[in-house]
């Protein structure tokens, strides 16, 4: 105890540094917060992405800059929810896509044959264009963890709205009797109508992108 | 001469420090040598053992776990569902009470699989990898007398739970006896079953074919499904009912207890009734081809087994009666008197959507209890007949009881209403959106020994 006394008493200033080497630290845990506060990718970022889609065309993301707003929908073939979610993503698709805002499908990593990526969007009626990504460039660059998770980009390449389609969703194997929030849905249609997005992001569940 | 022993000093403490970084870093390697863990030799026999008898081509979990690509390309997925406990699928408290064919992973397990995924999967020497359990495609117990199987029946794929009641009439050679019959899944979608035996004495009825098939709960009550299958005799009567002949949920292996005790004696005409069976949601049409293994036995049950229930349409009242109000979470019991000794096979809790948690115990005449299921976190989906790897003595005079709790608020995501509304009881209610609360028990009358008869099949 008296030793914690003295301590007090001595009165050091909370913040200093007694590494070696503080600068480097410093520089280190600058660059470091810089790093992780930039979540939101630089419009010049993404839109330089080139990657084919599923049909072997050549994709560039600048194309995003001519949509009003664009949905990025990251997908896999196997992933239960992903199967759920096949009407809901047909019928966003034919909704928004006549409102000038089309959906991309993604298919990030090296799991899935071109073919199993059609059959599970032939199953589902799924026209969108749909973009693999082998090397994970977008999925890094956006930060995507799971599918299904969707991204709502504006022209410029901000993200508007990030995360789950709706509420339906509760764990990977598990959909919810009733939906309350269409948070994708909400956000797009505020954007159409200018008014404020209420919820920007919410919590993806879902199969890990690997 | 100072100097110089001082630098030897110095060189000497250096070659120490060496040396011990040296000891260290082999120490260290040897350590993650032996550490790695890999498929071959840690993650398979776990995969094999627990997940791969339902992840496998044409059974309920879609997603195969097989080889080696198939779990380490899922790695983080996988890790992510046991450690949430999501998978494999067993809601039986096994700090409470075991059961046969028990799916739980260790904590240890878990965390070796976990730890196998963060370090990128490693597959291991493959060519030791262990032999994969023998699945049989046409029985999981052994070999089957005959086999039934259902009209194909066609899934729509419109992503909707389907709850049916099937017909499968039958004639056999000659009045027999049964030791067991299997349910057999023909399409993934096949979530759980229920199925009795119907049979009719002589000159009962004529067309054991007459009547529709298959028929959707959820759109019929009891009544009207016994006319519309054309289950009852021709005069109107009832004809013989043998309960709980075959239940089915992935991942749980058919039960024949052992020789002597449980089975039945058929009439040579009758139907296989499943009063329930639940296919998941589809998104794309699929057929079903189930079918059911039929077991003789030699000889006529010894010991035939008999099943009560508690609570709905059971021996037991609710208390208080089983009314949900919305917004309510709310609990229930049920309970009844055992008058002589009884020895418990199987047991089978049974709720619907807004089920929440469940625990059953018997209270003997002295005050101490026997302890008989708990389910912490109730899952509409994964509705069991247990079976104790061994018969439980529940002595004369002990009191069986059943404490069911139900959510009736939004934040049970299973709520079949938005907003809630009040939900019943109703006995003899089909329907998934009404309420029930049982307790189906599989019991033996008492014979000294029966604590060391073993159940398990395997």
């Amino acid at each position: 105890m008296p030793g914690k006394l003295r301590r007090f008493k001595n009165q050091k200033p909370f913040f200093t540094f007694h590494i070696p080497g503080e600068r480097i630290a410093l520089l280190f845990c600058i660059t470091l917060f810089a790093c992780c506060a930039k979540k939101e990718p630089a419009s010049a970022d993404l839109f330089s992405v080139q990657l084919t889609t599923v049909d072997h065309r050549n994709f560039s993301f600048q194309q995003l800059s001519d949509n009003q707003a664009s949905v990025i929908l990251f997908i896999q073939p196997e992933c239960p929810l992903c199967n759920s979610y096949g009407k809901t993503m047909h019928a966003l698709d034919s909704t928004y896509s006549s409102q000038k805002i089309p959906i991309y499908g993604v298919v990030a990593g090296k799991n899935y044959s071109d073919s199993e990526i059609k059959e599970f969007l032939q199953k589902h009626r799924l026209s969108f264009t749909t973009i693999l990504d082998p090397e994970f460039r977008l999925k890094n660059l956006l930060h995507a963890r799971v599918t299904p998770q969707v991204f709502l980009i504006d022209n410029k390449g901000s993200i508007l709205y990030h995360g789950l389609i709706d509420d339906w969703a509760v764990e990977i194997g598990q959909v919810r009797a009733h939906v309350s929030y269409h948070f994708l849905a909400d956000a797009i249609d505020a954007y159409l109508q200018n008014r404020p997005i209420a919820n920007d992001s919410t919590k993806a569940v879902g199969c890990y992108i690997e | 001469m100072k100097r110089f022993s001082y630098f030897i000093s110095t060189k000497r403490k250096q070659i120490g420090i060496n040396t011990i970084i040296l000891i260290i870093s082999v120490a260290c390697f040897s350590c993650t040598q032996k550490k790695q863990i890999t498929f071959s030799a840690d993650i398979a026999p776990v995969i094999y053992k627990n997940c791969t008898n339902c992840h496998r081509a044409g059974q309920a979990g879609l997603i195969p776990l097989v080889t080696y690509e198939d779990v380490s390309k899922r790695s983080k997925t996988i890790a992510a569902v046991v450690e949430k406990h999501l998978m494999p699928p067993w809601p039986a408290d096994p700090s409470y009470t075991h059961f046969c064919d028990e799916l739980v992973l260790s904590d240890p397990e878990i965390s070796m699989i976990k730890k196998w995924s963060e370090e990128g999967a490693p597959a291991g020497d493959l060519s030791k990898l262990p032999p994969l359990p023998d699945f049989d495609q046409r029985s999981l117990i052994g070999k089957p007398d005959v086999t039934l199987r259902i009209k194909p029946f066609l899934i729509e794929g419109d992503n909707t739970d389907r709850f049916m009641v099937m017909k499968i009439p039958f004639e056999l050679p000659r009045d027999t006896f049964i030791r067991a019959v299997e349910f057999m899944p023909g399409s993934p979608y096949v979530h759980h079953v229920n199925g009795h035996i119907i049979c009719y004495e002589e000159g009962k009825k004529k067309d054991i074919y007459a009547g529709r098939y298959v028929i959707n709960t959820e759109k019929a009550d009891r009544d009207s499904v016994f006319q519309e299958m054309s289950l009852l005799n021709d005069d109107g009567s009832n004809p013989i009912l043998i309960n709980s002949v075959t239940n089915y949920l992935p991942g749980v292996l058919g039960t024949i207890y052992p020789d002597g005790i449980g089975g039945f004696a058929v009439k040579k005409r009758g139907i296989i009734y499943l009063n329930d069976i639940h296919y998941g949601p589809s998104a794309e049409a699929v057929s079903d081809t189930s079918f059911l293994n039929i077991f003789y036995g030699k000889k006529p049950p010894v010991r035939p087994t008999m099943e009560i229930q508690l609570g709905t349409l059971g021996i037991s009242d609710i208390i208080p009666p089983l009314i949900i109000p919305a917004d309510s979470v709310k609990k229930f019991v049920t309970r009844a008197k055992i008058l002589g000794d009884i020895s418990l096979l199987t047991v089978n809790p049974h709720m619907h959507l807004l089920g929440k948690s469940f625990i059953s115990y018997a209270v003997k005449p002295s005050g101490d209890t026997i302890p008989i299921i708990r389910i912490k976190s109730w899952d509409f989906r994964w509705q069991y007949f247990y079976t104790f790897p061994k018969m439980v003595h529940i002595p004369a005079g002990s009191t069986i009881e059943v404490i069911a709790a139900y959510d009736n608020t939004v934040n049970n995501p299973n709520n079949p209403f938005n907003p809630p509304q009040t939900v019943e009881g109703r006995n003899g209610s089909m329907k998934t959106t009404q309420e029930m609360l049982q307790l189906i028990l599989t019991y033996l009358p008492y014979e000294k020994g029966d604590e060391d008869i073993s159940l398990e099949t395997k």
